[in-house]
């Protein structure tokens, strides 16, 4: 058996390798241009929740550039110390896992604040994949990796599982709605779209799978879910595993061809849509043939094309809306969520700011894996708590589980009354039933 | 060869020795700035438009917005560099022409050594800063405020031109090693952001229906 100090030198060189192996690569850009202004402080939620030196976006740049200068710099080599240039030896590595995974979720939102405009969040994964490579990425989100790599999902979800949930969730729905047409349908050939769900959605809140099934059954939509794959989710993404991302990426690929599918519709998910949209095609080295849309812009669609008949006098709560990072700042979907609440709830107020320059909730990046970063996570979502408490609603409609997840945590800790609903729950309350056709549109 | 035209001579060299060695740094980086492979959702040269226009304005940007008097010092210290430039141009090819245009320059080089002192005293005066900031931040700074007052005192007449051009030559060889390099690191840091955001269709911003500023102010 390998010793410590064996496991560790093998570590490094491995990171050493994996550092070598961004120079010339799209972050060592970044890491070059800043200018260690200190402007960026403000913009950063983890910096104003905790304001200390370590958190500025400018210190966690730095923290990583000064290991890419040592090695690929001139005065970096023959002058380290004019440049503040370093070497990364193993106490360097282990103070770098803190500052990549635990002090930034690698919401971006400071490089669109920055004085240069440089990609912090590039320099974080950069150096994520260093770490990952060097075999220290944090447990929790390892773990999580290699449970979607193994079982096909995050949660280890089994095909059983899938099919008697999707069967309890179809008689409820039935039910609830008056139309025995509509239902969970399961491992479907031919189904015109392949729907993909977070798996918190099968073991935690079923109502949202409920939801969105009981949508695709109004606007008629022709449908499946996959006992094989059906995670929306990426932890490679977090991790910075790109051979994990891009496995899990053609999976689903694969599995809508074996299936027939001609679309992906991914429930909502930030990091979910930003992998699966953006980052996918990279990972994979092409365009996927089959295209991947946000559920959000397919309910968009219905309701612009009158396919869901509504009754938004049912929805008078003041309804707000929160704005995922890897959504909205990183995927470019901020208005078909905005198009649909409008449509649906009487009373929608936005959050002030909004969109791209959002705030992150402080749950992104993995963090909500990690659970030795947990009090800080916390901590940062005191700055979407208020924002949350200033639009004085009842509602927050959330198209992300993972935020979710943490919107639920932060508005018990800072005592808000409010719901944490996702877009297609607060549609689904006002769908008028009685006007709904009931039949499956065929490709 | 003439002081004049050995000190001219030396100013081309450190002219071409930075242009040069910027050149070279960005070609190593050619193909890391790459287009997006997904199919896009917006325009990525419409992206690369607003990056470089209004997200740079303080409306936009709260390392301006929050921090005015920096932001307007930096805007100062290169307003400041371009005239100084400028000058050390002019001194080279046309010693006695233009002189309203550079009087005016010195003025603005002027103001430009008054910011640039003001950014070196704020980085001496804010603890995260100073802790953050190497050697190089400084002699960055100095190498600039250097630029700076040699302009100033070859139109003040208490420096000759060929002084002013070796001094100019002497931060010309710094530009591409130490932190001056983000004035080429700038274009493409911005530039790749922008276009990325512009192909996914973040920027430039969606226009605002229903309420709700994006941005702070
Ligand atoms: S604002 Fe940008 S350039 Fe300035 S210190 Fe922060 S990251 Fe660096
Ligand atoms: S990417 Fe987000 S979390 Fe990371 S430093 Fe920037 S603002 Fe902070």
């Amino acid at each position: 058996m390998a010793s410590d100090a064996e496991a560790r030198a093998r570590a490094l060189s491995s990171a050493l390798a994996a550092l070598d192996a961004e120079a010339g690569r799209q972050a060592a850009i970044h890491m070059s241009a800043c200018v260690r202004c200190g402007l960026c402080g403000q913009s950063c939620h983890i910096y104003r929740s905790e304001p200390t030196p370590a958190n500025l976006p400018a210190s966690k740049v730095e923290a990583v550039a000064s290991f890419h200068r040592r090695r690929h710099t001139f005065l970096g080599r023959h002058a380290p110390r004019l440049v503040g240039a370093r070497d990364l030896g193993p106490r360097e590595l282990e103070s770098l896992v803190e500052t990549v995974f635990g002090r930034c979720t690698g919401c971006g939102r400071c490089s669109l604040h920055c004085s240069i405009g440089l990609d912090v969040s590039a320099i974080i994964r950069a150096a994520r994949r260093v770490l990952t490579k060097a075999g220290l990425t944090p447990d929790g989100l390892r773990r999580t990796v290699r449970t979607q790599i193994e079982t096909g999902n995050q949660m280890a979800v089994t095909p059983e599982e899938l099919r008697e949930t999707a069967a309890w969730i179809s008689d409820e729905l039935a039910g609830e709605t008056g139309h025995e047409g509509a239902r969970v349908p399961v491992d479907e050939a031919g189904s015109r779209v392949l729907y993909l769900v977070n798996p918190r959605e099968i073991k935690f809140f079923p109502l949202s799978l409920q939801a969105a099934a009981g949508v695709f059954y109004a606007a008629g939509e022709s449908w499946t879910l996959s006992t094989r794959t059906c995670d929306v989710t990426n932890y490679g993404f977090y991790a910075v595993d790109d051979s994990a991302a891009a496995e899990l990426t053609r999976r689903v690929l694969e599995e809508a061809d074996r299936l027939g599918a001609s679309e992906v519709v991914l429930s909502e998910c930030g990091h979910g849509f930003r992998s699966f949209r953006w980052e996918g095609p990279g990972w994979l080295g092409e365009r996927p043939r089959i295209p991947f849309r946000s559920v959000l812009e397919r309910m968009d669609a219905w309701l612009a094309e009158d396919r869901i008949p509504i009754d938004p006098a049912r929805n008078a709560a003041v309804t707000t809306l929160h704005d995922p990072c890897n959504l909205v700042r990183w995927g470019g979907i901020s208005e078909p969520q905005r198009n649909v609440l409008r449509k649906i709830c009487a009373r929608f107020v936005e959050m002030t700011p909004n969109r791209a320059d959002n705030f992150c909730c402080g749950g992104g990046g993995g963090m909500l894996s990690m659970e030795e970063f947990g009090e800080r996570r916390v901590r940062s979502g005191s700055i979407k708590a208020e924002q949350i408490r200033a639009t004085g609603a009842r509602v927050v409609a959330c198209p992300c589980h993972n935020c979710a997840d943490q919107l639920l945590e932060i508005t018990r800790v800072h005592g808000l009354d409010v719901e944490i609903r996702a877009v297609v729950e607060i549609l689904y309350d006002v769908i008028d039933w009685r006007r709904v056709r009931g039949q499956t549109l065929r490709s | 060869m003439s002081p004049d035209s050995a000190s001219r001579a030396l100013l081309g060299a450190a002219a071409l020795w930075a242009a040069g060695a910027l050149a070279f740094q960005a070609w190593r980086f050619r193909g890391a700035v790459r287009r997006e492979i997904a199919e896009p959702r917006g325009s990525a040269l419409a992206g690369a438009v607003y990056g470089f226009t209004a997200a740079m304005s303080p409306a936009r940007k709260e390392s301006a917005s929050r921090h005015p008097l920096a932001f307007g010092a930096g805007i100062l210290l290169h307003l400041g560099v371009a005239a100084s430039l400028s000058i050390v141009f002019l001194s080279a090819v046309a010693p006695e022409g233009w002189p309203r245009l550079g009087a005016a320059l010195a003025g603005v080089s002027a103001v430009g050594l008054a910011a640039c002192v003001g950014l070196l005293v704020r980085r001496l005066a804010t603890a995260p800063l100073r802790e953050m900031s190497p050697p190089d931040d400084y002699i960055s700074n100095l190498a600039v405020a250097l630029l700076l007052a040699s302009s100033l005192a070859f139109r003040l007449d208490v420096l000759p031109a060929a002084a002013l051009q070796l001094l100019a030559a002497l931060v010309l060889l710094y530009v591409p090693v130490g932190k001056l390099r983000h004035g080429m690191f700038f274009f493409l840091a911005r530039g790749d952001l922008s276009l990325r955001l512009g192909a996914r269709g973040v920027y430039p911003p969606a226009a605002r229906k229903g309420g709700g500023r994006g941005v702070r102010r």
